[in-house]
């Protein structure tokens, strides 16, 4: 199994499982209280199993326009953009983050489980461009996560963290980082790469950082963590909410500034996003379940007695106390109040569909 | 609880019997039964969250799910150790889940049940339930 850097910590703090043939840590004491940190003062989490290319050449920006259905000219220098990459059935290739150094310039962030993927799909269509792909992904990505994570980031730098959805190089803790205003949890923080070129040794470096933070206050969180907190913001998670065969017209993300449906000129899975809108049949939502129960992948959405759908996320949020999960259900029963029953091992809870994520900060 | 059984860091009593699916089965009265999960259970699941029980005086064959606890990264389906039907449900358990993970044992019984057949032929010794946790640390 493949490890990240920072595995040796995770091995003798954590309780490690098989994340997408990666050996990494689900939790270090206890998903609840992890979940809560983040919530409430801050946490930490090794995302460097996650794919981190640079794509850069005069026809860079051109490249990544046709990638992806987000305008990428019209994304800031110095701005890290949520959006993703369709296939010719504008099915997800991934979802991921382009962060623009500059025009010919860029960083592309995918998951884990499809960094071969998207590093072959970009090789593919880079070809007769002037597109130079680099693999970055030997170096370390941590997300420090929750309402406390600036402030006391910003006592171990002198310089200024870059805001939400900004990017820029920073010295931190005495070494020199890039620093992004993203996250997958829904608070405030940022995500904190080091390159392998930028520090002497970067096991070494990136333990130690780790550890200031953790003396700093932060929790260390797994992927456990990770999941419930993405899950009660409504973020999808590749392979479960989305994956090839989920139209994007579906998902619930279609929407600007992520994507431009007839964005000029042109991006792949543009002709099969303007054929299906207005006739898609199915669409993600969030919903909560009115009886106690823990609705799960795969479990099936229930209509008039009838299978009319798949749950593909769900828990029971460790803030709240709700069972909710997101579910493809018919477009019918799209609309927030919308009623339908879960089949959880054989037995039928009623659920509502919710007018937006369960937490929002 | 006198001398259990450690296999690791799992505690196995010894006054009461198991199933090879981890859950115990204590007898507290003529032909009436108190059915729990084992401390290594509860271990693997980890945080428990939630139990959903069937209804009381339902009644259920042997291997029949008898009800889910649920954990927040793992579903435990509860089987009928023997033909029987449910007499009580451990109500605190709605409000305080983890009570399962804090004392599996004891306060954290899941169920009160009623033999309704003699076949005991899936109840396993302490002795022979501590070789089916060792093997399964062996496989993991």
């Amino acid at each position: 199994m493949k490890r990240t850097i920072l595995y040796d910590w995770h091995k003798k703090h954590g309780e490690l499982i098989d994340f997408n043939g990666w050996e990494m840590p689900v939790r270090y004491t206890s998903i609840n209280e992890e979940h809560l940190a983040v919530r409430n003062n801050w946490g930490i989490f090794d995302v460097s199993h996650m794919g981190r290319y640079f794509v850069s050449g005069s026809d860079a920006q051109a490249f990544l326009d046709y990638l992806v259905p987000r305008d990428i000219k019209a994304v800031k220098e110095s701005q890290a953009a949520y959006t993703f990459m369709l296939n010719e059935q504008a099915g997800f290739k991934d979802d991921l983050i382009i962060t623009k150094f500059d025009q010919d310039n860029f960083l592309v962030v995918c998951n884990a489980g499809n960094r071969e993927k998207i590093w072959n799909w970009m090789k593919q269509h880079a070809e007769n461009r002037d597109v130079t792909l680099t693999d970055k992904s030997n170096s370390v990505m941590i997300a420090a996560q929750g309402p406390n994570a600036r402030e006391t980031l910003a006592k171990i730098t002198n310089d200024e963290l870059p805001k939400r959805f900004r990017t820029g190089y920073i010295t931190l803790n005495g070494i020199k980082v890039l620093f992004s205003g993203t996250g997958y949890t829904g608070e405030d923080g940022g995500e904190i790469t080091i390159f392998a070129e930028d520090v002497d040794d970067l096991t070494k470096r990136a333990t130690e950082l780790w550890e200031k933070f953790v003396e700093l206050g932060a929790k260390p969180c797994g992927l456990g963590a990770r999941d419930t907190l993405r899950m009660e913001v409504g973020y999808p998670l590749y392979g479960n909410d989305i994956d090839e065969t989920t139209h994007v017209l579906e998902s619930g993300l279609a929407f600007k500034p992520f994507m431009v449906k007839d964005k000029e000129p042109g991006y792949i899975g543009k002709q099969a996003v303007l054929e299906k809108e207005g006739k898609i049949e199915r669409f993600r939502v969030m919903f909560k379940l009115l009886k106690r129960g823990v609705p799960r992948h795969g479990y099936k959405v229930i209509i008039d007695g009838e299978e009319k759908g798949v749950v593909t996320s769900g828990t029971m949020s460790p803030l709240t106390k709700d069972c909710f999960g997101m579910a493809y259900v018919p477009i019918s029963h799209k609309e927030p109040g919308s009623k339908f029953f879960v089949d959880i091992r054989g037995r039928l809870i009623e659920a509502e569909v919710l007018d937006g994520p369960i937490y929002k900060k | 609880m006198s001398n259990p059984i450690k296999v690791d860091d799992y505690i196995i009593a010894t006054d009461r019997k198991y199933l090879k699916t981890h859950e115990w089965v204590k007898e507290i009265e003529d032909n009436v039964f108190l059915i729990g999960i084992s401390d290594y259970a509860q271990k693997m699941l980890h945080e428990i969250t939630y139990v959903q029980f069937e209804d009381v005086g339902e009644e259920f064959k042997k291997d029949e799910v008898i009800l889910v606890v649920e954990a927040l990264k793992a579903s435990g389906d509860i089987y009928a150790p023997f033909d029987l039907k449910l007499l009580e449900v451990n109500g605190e358990l709605e409000d305080v889940p983890e009570k399962i993970n804090e004392s599996p044992y004891d306060k954290g019984w899941l169920a009160k049940v009623e033999a309704l057949s003699d076949d005991r032929s899936a109840l396993l010794t302490p002795v022979e339930y501590a070789e089916v946790v060792k093997k399964e640390l062996e496989e993991a």
